[in-house]
């Protein structure tokens, strides 16, 4: 067993093994254990320690589920030859009987190329379901963002770049105590660096969720925990050393007031 | 203590489209997945649904599946943990599922129409539940209810206080406390009765 870490890390780890985490935090306690393997360990120790607790108390489910499950699976290794069974060599040493070759190879052809199609449409059944259900997640997620973004207890808050750069925008719903953050036209950051955003709480500086730009500079849909920790009266973006800081490292590159626009 | 072969090779098996490793995955696997769906939905038909989704899934994904992503029985209970979940709001039956009284964590399976497995059936699986179920029997009871309630009802910290009327802080200690009483009876497993 891995070293004790502090307890608040250790908190969030609980959190991250059992989902709790919004997706930015989680992304971000991963980052961290990249960079710490003792991080890592101890968070692969502890998912594995929850998945013994669930997997202690077995039941046994009725039998007609076996059935079920397999039932729902492709069934093409099962139902026709292997590509190799189907290949007749018995047929193929008869050398002078040229017509059944012909045809027995003609036939192993077919069945070949049977099993093959029968797989591969398996196979593309999968990949389409697949595709199906990622498209219904992302469906989803959408729909979650437009509800959060209609709702009246959701303020927009726009961060001008002190510069003159692309803005970024922030919807923060203080009532589910989540914001969602999106950007266009970044500039992607050195290597080595990341942007971060910073909550300005009682007028001081909260470190946040880090964040980098995809390759056309857009970041979509960030979720960012909003704690009611104190007044938010503001937020910042700043670049800082991957991983973010726990101190602000000037310039400040966006900023913008919380409760001013809507 | 030789057991077949390995989740890894099962899944890479399946990965190839090979229906007997995914018989045997089911076999190795079911009963406890099975124990997780029923005590998150509390109901057979919805616990069915469950895992005839997760394993489904396994199937499909079994290509992908890493070991970076923990271990097969860490992602598989990880998967129908979360469908179960999912199930339960889906079906609006949150409410039901936070009136349930406080100290009745563990679910009859019994009176759910099911059996717990049978000792002298136990499988490899079985085996490393066993050790875990020896670590837990040395829990006291608070902090199995607190896993309970996190793992089984979904409920975040905070809602575990509220119920429990107990300080955020104290159901913190008892988590930790608990995983790592767990962590620490899953490090005495050998990494090949890990898995």
């Amino acid at each position: 067993m891995s070293a004790p870490l502090p307890d608040e890390l250790m908190d969030r780890v609980t959190a991250w093994a059992l989902g709790e985490l919004a997706p930015s935090e989680a992304a971000a306690l991963e980052a961290e254990a990249r960079e710490h393997p003792a991080l890592a360990e101890v968070m692969r120790e502890t998912r594995e320690a929850l998945a013994g607790f669930a997997l202690s108390e077995p039941i046994a489910p009725p039998p007609a589920l076996r059935d079920r499950v397999m039932a729902a699976i492709p069934d093409a290794t099962a139902t026709t030859p292997r590509r190799e069974d189907a290949t007749v060599v018995p047929i193929a040493r008869r050398r002078t009987a040229w017509l059944p070759v012909t045809l027995g190879l003609g036939l192993a052809a077919s069945l070949v190329l049977l099993v093959q199609s029968n797989t591969e449409r398996a196979h593309e059944r999968a990949a389409a379901a697949d595709a199906l259900a990622q498209l219904q997640a992302r469906l989803d997620a959408r729909e979650a963002l437009l509800a959060r973004l209609t709702d009246p207890s959701t303020e927009v808050i726009t961060l001008a770049a002190t510069d003159d750069a692309p803005r970024i925008r922030i919807v923060v719903d203080r009532q589910r105590k989540v914001a969602v953050l999106s950007a266009a036209q970044l500039a992607e950051p050195e290597a080595g660096k990341t942007y971060q955003l910073w909550r300005i709480v009682d007028g001081a500086p909260v470190p946040s969720v880090t964040f980098r730009p995809d390759a056309q500079g857009t970041v979509a849909a960030l979720e960012v925990p909003v704690p009611a920790d104190g007044e938010l009266t503001a937020l910042a973006v700043t670049l800082e050393p991957d991983g973010g800081s726990t101190t602000p490292t000037l310039p400040i590159l966006f900023v913008g007031a919380v409760g001013t626009t809507r | 203590m030789s057991h077949g072969p390995s989740d890894t090779d099962l899944l890479r098996a399946i990965a190839h489209g090979d229906r007997a490793a995914f018989a045997s995955l089911y076999d190795r696997y079911a009963p406890g997945m099975y124990g997780v769906a029923l005590r998150v939905t509390r109901d057979a038909a919805d616990a069915e649904d469950v895992i005839a989704e997760a394993f489904a899934q396994a199937w499909r994904e079994a290509a992908r599946y890493s070991t970076e992503r923990g271990s097969v029985a860490a992602w598989l209970v990880t998967m129908v943990r979360s469908r179960a979940l999912d199930a339960v709001r889906r079906r609006g039956r949150r409410d039901r599922l936070e009136d349930r009284a406080t100290a009745e964590t563990a679910v009859d399976p019994v009176a759910m129409g099911s059996a717990p497995i049978r000792p002298d059936l136990a499988t490899e699986a079985d085996d490393r539940a066993r050790r875990m179920r020896e670590a837990l029997a040395t829990l006291p009871e608070a902090q199995r209810e607190v896993l309970a309630l996190a793992y089984y009802d979904g409920l975040s910290q905070a809602e575990i206080a509220d119920r429990l009327t107990v300080p955020l802080g104290t159901v913190k200690t008892r988590t930790r406390l608990a995983l790592a009483k767990l962590r620490e009876a899953l490090g005495a497993l050998a990494p090949e009765e890990s898995r």
